[in-house]
This record gives structure tokens, C-alpha cells and sequence, in this order.
């Protein structure tokens, strides 16, 4: 076994090979390109890589100029390099940036035949002999996947913002669109609020206006009616005066309609809260358009039904509910029909009052559009009815103002039944 | 402590100015594009008081180009940026079409290069002002707080190591960017380094 004297100078036996069989066979087994220049910038050593790299073989490059293997006379930096390295003894670095395919490379992994240029990064070192002598050493590096990597580093990056850009103008397009709409939908509101602002003042204006001569024509027509101061004749003429006083009646009755929205709409209706016997008050509104019904022909019933509590309210706007509701199922029956007033109260303790008639029914675009003011079902034979439509559409605020529901049911052709819902809250306890 | 007289203070920065006017020639044409470089200043300082000038101008966390050399002379010359304004040199440098968030491998690779081109320069006029050689190693890009780079850069264990601080401004069009030159030696190797640029200027005066 060699002592330590021995291994020292097996390896300095077989450093000298160097200069020849070992050093090569050294740099052939290196993973980077490996070139060494003598002073003069003739090539020295030449390793398997760039052989393989470059497709020059040694036996073409060994003892010739760098510049007569290689065209290097297009690089600013490799000439400098090499300068550096063997008068100044300066190592430099070349980066694929500035010099990605300074020397005529193909990439490795490739087909050959495809022959791809090898993006390379390149140091250059200087180097002396046992002698001496400057030299300048080489190492070239394959850089090909890092910019591949780059390369697609950036171009999926470019793609990403592309994306964003493009999904943040149509964002930007979406909202500014939905602005447009908005303002125009304020636009609108803020007209229609005008509009109807107008429209109630001029009909509150209009119907007082209207209440005042009305006040002397029902005031006379019921003198002469009365024949207060003595028979009128010929005999026509009574008959005149008592159409004169329901006309008369009636215009009074719409004038106040029209007086109760526009008040309303302007929140101007107060309640007069009191207790209401409802029992009391159906006999009442069924009696008072006993002969209307009577005069149409009709069948008018008030309902066993339950028997109703005393609840807080305003009686006269209850009455009014339930006489319209009843005016208007007689209106709109025809001859030899039926109208019933039907009572309840619920497993809540909510109070029922159903007008039901055998009428002309009424379709769910008819019943929605009922509730609108100034809107008439035209049922049957067109335009006979008298009114409006405020009846309906009052009666459903007077209900709500007692916290209440007005809702109508109807099946075309058979029946429809008009259902004001008083809740529980308002049954004044025992 | 060296304590520069003005005349040998004007001298350094007139051999640094020179060194730059190389790089400068130089990376115009690397990067087709006018390149000016300029030294305004020179300082020789202890390299605790380098740093803390450095935290000053440049915030903790730099960037650069390191690189050895040994000779007569043996040390480490460090091209430093904040590390916000390296990002802006490379994109002035390489003008990307898609700059990233932070420095890609190549990007570092080109700042390297850029630094290699700057630093050799360096080396070269001082070794040439000196008649000496300058063995110069490999460059490395540095990253991170000031302290590990110019520490990775101190040359001697234990003794005190000064560093020779030089202000460059980079002019690219109508950009400007300053970085830091130190040159870091240890003391022995400054003061040689201070009475050689001073006989030089004794043998252009004779």
C-alpha cells in the first residue's frame, strides 16, 4: 500500500499526463463547452460539448485562431473578453441577453436536423501554465431551457394581462351602461312624481270647486222633489226633478271619491277612530243598497255567518268600504242574480267580510287592473256601467289604512268575491 | 482611518472617471443605445461606516454585482443598487416588452454583465494606472440586506476592512440612476493602493 509520499506523486505522475491523454479526456467529461486559447487566441484545447455543440470537430479547430473557427468578429463583448482575460487577467461574464447565440450553437436535446440555435451564457477566464504563458479559458453554458422558461413566463404573463385589460374594459362598458339606466330610471321617477303631484292638486282644486254649485242643485232639486212650495206640473216634470236629484246624488258621490284619493294621495286621510259594532254596521250598508239591488233585479242576502266583534276603526270609511263593495257586485250582476254578504272570522282571530256575486267574473289581468284609479272593468254590454273606477282602488286604501287587505277572487263567467281582511289587532277586548 | 487630501481625492475620482468612460464606450454599444456614466465623488471610509451610508442612500435591501480579485492587491469590488431602482435599470437597460415583478434569472444574468462590464473597467484602469496585474474572478449577482453583500466581501477575518465608496450616476436617455461602487481592501492594501495613485502623480508631474 503507498504511503502518503507515494499518492502525492502517483498524482503529480498523473497531472503531467495532463498535458496530454488525461487533460482531455477531463474536459470531455465536462457538461459545458470548454475551449482554451493560447495568447495569440489559437485554440488550445477543444472539449467533446462543443464538438457535439457546435458540430466542429477537434481535428478542424485544434492549433487554428478562435476567429478563423468562429465568426466572432460580430460580437462586442467576446473580442473584449478574451483581451481581458489574457493581458489584464480580468474574468468576465456574457449573458444570453446581450449575447444569447454568440457562438454558432445547436441545442442539444433537439434533432439534430431540426438544428435549433442553443441560447448560451458564456465566461471568460484567464489562465496561466507551468510556464507561465497568459491563456484564456472559455466555458460556455447551454442557457436554452431557462428562456424557454422565460419565454413562457412572459408570454403567459402578457396573456394574463391581456384578460384582465380586456375583462376590466367590458366591466367598465357593464357599469357605465347600468349608470346610463339608472339616471334615466331616476329621470323618469322623479317626472312621474311631478306628474302625479300635479294631477292630485289639480283634482283636490277641481272637486271642491265642483262640490260647491252641486250643494245648491241637490239642495233645490230636493225642494221641488219635496214640493216644499207647492206641486210642480205638469206631471213629467216631478219625474224630471227626481232624475235631475239622482244625477245630481251621483256626480256628488264621485266628487267626493275623487276628493278622498287625491286626499289620500297627498296624506291627507285621517281616521276618526271609535268603537264600530260591525254586525250593526252590515245590516246598515245592506239595507242602504236594498233598492238598488231591487230595481237590478238582483237576489241581495246578508249573510248569517259568524257573529262579528266590536273593533276600533273609522265607521264611515268602513261603511263606505262595504257599500262600494256591494254597489259595485250589483252593478256588475246581471238580472236575476245573486249578491251575498258573507261573514267570518279566522283561526287568527282576523275579521272576514266577503262580498259575493253570481256576476260576469273577472280574469287576473282584470282583477289587477280594477284596483288601479280611474280604471273600469268594462263588464258585459261596454260602457253601460256608471263610475270611474276610483271605488275599488279607495276601498283597498281605507282597508290598509286600518291595517287591513282587500283581495278579490274570481272565476271568469261564474262568480266574484271581494274579501276585506280586518286583523285581529283591531277586535276592541271584551 | 486614511484621511484623503483633496489632491488625491480628485486623483482616485479622475481614475474612476476614466475607468467609466471605458465602461460607458462599452455598454453603448452593447445596448445600441447612449450610455453615460459618471463619478461625482470618493470616499474611503471603514466598511461599518460604508454600510451605514449605504442604508442611507440606498434603504436595507440592495442589489448587485459582486467580484474577487487578488494580485498585489486582493479585496472585492461591489456595484450596489437599492434594490427598487435595480428593476428600473434593467428595464432602462433591456427596455423589456414585459417587465415582471421582480428580477428574472435572465435579467439578473444581463445586470450581471452590465456590472462585469463596469467592474473590470474599474480594475483594469487602476491596474494599468498601477502597472500592476489584477487577477479578476468570475462575477456574481447579490441580492438581500446590505450587510451579507458587503460582507460576503470583506477579505480579511478578524482585521478591520475599509471600503472605498464611489458614487456613479447611470445616464440612459433622459433616465438617471445612481448606484455605489466599494471597493472593499483591507487596510495594508488601501494605504498601498493611496501612496500608489500618489506616486503616479509624482512621476506625471517630473
Amino acid at each position: 500500500m503507498p504511503g502518503p509520499l507515494g499518492s502525492v506523486k502517483k498524482s503529480e505522475a498523473m497531472l503531467r499526463d495532463a498535458d496530454g491523454y488525461f487533460l482531455q479526456s477531463l474536459a470531455d467529461a465536462a457538461d459545458v463547452g470548454l475551449i482554451v486559447l493560447e495568447s495569440n487566441s489559437v485554440i488550445l484545447l477543444w472539449n467533446a460539448w462543443i464538438e457535439d455543440a457546435s458540430r466542429i470537430p477537434r481535428g478542424r479547430a485544434l492549433g487554428k485562431p478562435l476567429d478563423d473557427v468562429f465568426d466572432i468578429a460580430t460580437s462586442v463583448r467576446l473580442p473584449m473578453a478574451i483581451e481581458q482575460a489574457l493581458t489584464s487577467g480580468l474574468s468576465s461574464y456574457l449573458s444570453p441577453r446581450f449575447n444569447g447565440h454568440l457562438f454558432p450553437l445547436f441545442r442539444m436535446n433537439t434533432a439534430r436536423e431540426q438544428g435549433e440555435p442553443m441560447v448560451q451564457s458564456v465566461v471568460v477566464k484567464p489562465l496561466e501554465n507551468e510556464a507561465g504563458d497568459k491563456l484564456c479559458l472559455i466555458q460556455i453554458f447551454d442557457g436554452s431551457q431557462a428562456a424557454d422558461r422565460e419565454r413562457l413566463l412572459r408570454r403567459t404573463r402578457s396573456e394574463l394581462e391581456e384578460r384582465v385589460a380586456s375583462r376590466t374594459s367590458e366591466l367598465t362598458t357593464e357599469i357605465s351602461r347600468r349608470r346610463d339606466v339608472e339616471a334615466e330610471l331616476r329621470d323618469a321617477m322623479s317626472m312621474a312624481e311631478t306628474a302625479n303631484a300635479a294631477k292630485t292638486q289639480f283634482l283636490a282644486t277641481v272637486s271642491h270647486e265642483l262640490r260647491t254649485p252641486l250643494n245648491s242643485i241637490i239642495g233645490f232639486s230636493e225642494l221641488m222633489t219635496l214640493g216644499t212650495l207647492g206641486k210642480i206640473e205638469p206631471v213629467e216634470y216631478q219625474e224630471y226633478t227626481n232624475l235631475t236629484l239622482n244625477s245630481a246624488m251621483h256626480l256628488l258621490e264621485l266628487v267626493n271619491d275623487i276628493l278622498d284619493v287625491s286626499a289620500i294621495e297627498v296624506g291627507g286621510l285621517q281616521l276618526v277612530e271609535s268603537s264600530v259594532d260591525l254586525n250593526r254596521l252590515c245590516v246598515d250598508c245592506v239595507a242602504r243598497v236594498q233598492p238598488l239591488a231591487e230595481e237590478r233585479g238582483l237576489l241581495l242576502s246578508n249573510g248569517k255567518g259568524a257573529s262579528l266583534p266590536t273593533i276600533t276603526g273609522d265607521r264611515l270609511r268602513l261603511e263606505q268600504v262595504v257599500s262600494n263593495l256591494l254597489t259595485n257586485a250589483i252593478k256588475f250582476t246581471p238580472s236575476g242574480g245573486a249578491v251575498k254578504l258573507e261573514k267570518a272570522v279566522n283561526s287568527d282571530g282576523d275579521i272576514l267580510l266577503a262580498v259575493v256575486d253570481s256576476g260576469v267574473g273577472l280574469t287576473e289581468t282584470e282583477i289587477a287592473a280594477a284596483f288601479e284609479p280611474f280604471r273600469q272593468i268594462q263588464r258585459g254590454s261596454a260602457g253601460k256601467h256608471e263610475g270611474v273606477g276610483l271605488g275599488l282602488s279607495l276601498s283597498r286604501t281605507l282597508t290598509e289604512a286600518h291595517d287591513g287587505t282587500l283581495t278579490i277572487e274570481s272565476v271568469k263567467g261564474e262568480y266574484t268575491k271581494a274579501v276585506m281582511c280586518l286583523p285581529a289587532s283591531r277586535v276592541v277586548a271584551d | 482611518m486614511i484621511e484623503l487630501q483633496d489632491y488625491l481625492r480628485d486623483a482616485i475620482c479622475e481614475v474612476f472617471n476614466v475607468a467609466m468612460g471605458k465602461a460607458a464606450s462599452s455598454l453603448s454599444v452593447m445596448m445600441s443605445n447612449p450610455v453615460g456614466l459618471n463619478v461625482p465623488s470618493v470616499d474611503i471610509l471603514e466598511l461599518d461606516q460604508v454600510g451605514d451610508l449605504l442604508d442611507e442612500l440606498t434603504g436595507p435591501n440592495v442589489c448587485g454585482v459582486a467580484q474577487g480579485f487578488d494580485g498585489k492587491f486582493d479585496g472585492n469590488i461591489v456595484l450596489v443598487f437599492p434594490e427598487t431602482k435595480s428593476l428600473e435599470l434593467v428595464r432602462m437597460l433591456l427596455a423589456d416588452e414585459v417587465p415582471l415583478d421582480v428580477l428574472s434569472e435572465m435579467e439578473q444574468e444581463a445586470l450581471t454583465e452590465v456590472g462585469n462590464v463596469l467592474l473590470n473597467a474599474c480594475l483594469g484602469t487602476i491596474a494599468d494606472i498601477l502597472g500592476e496585474r489584477i487577477k479578476g474572478e468570475v462575477p456574481a449577482f447579490v441580492q438581500g440586506a446590505r450587510n451579507s453583500v458587503l460582507l460576503n466581501s470583506s477579505s480579511e477575518v478578524g482585521g478591520k476592512d475599509y471600503g472605498m465608496f464611489v458614487r456613479i450616476g447611470f445616464s440612459i436617455g433622459d433616465e438617471d440612476v445612481t448606484g455605489y461602487v466599494v471597493l472593499v481592501l483591507k487596510l495594508s492594501s488601501m494605504r498601498h493602493f493611496v501612496s500608489m495613485i500618489d506616486k503616479f502623480l509624482t512621476r506625471l508631474e517630473t
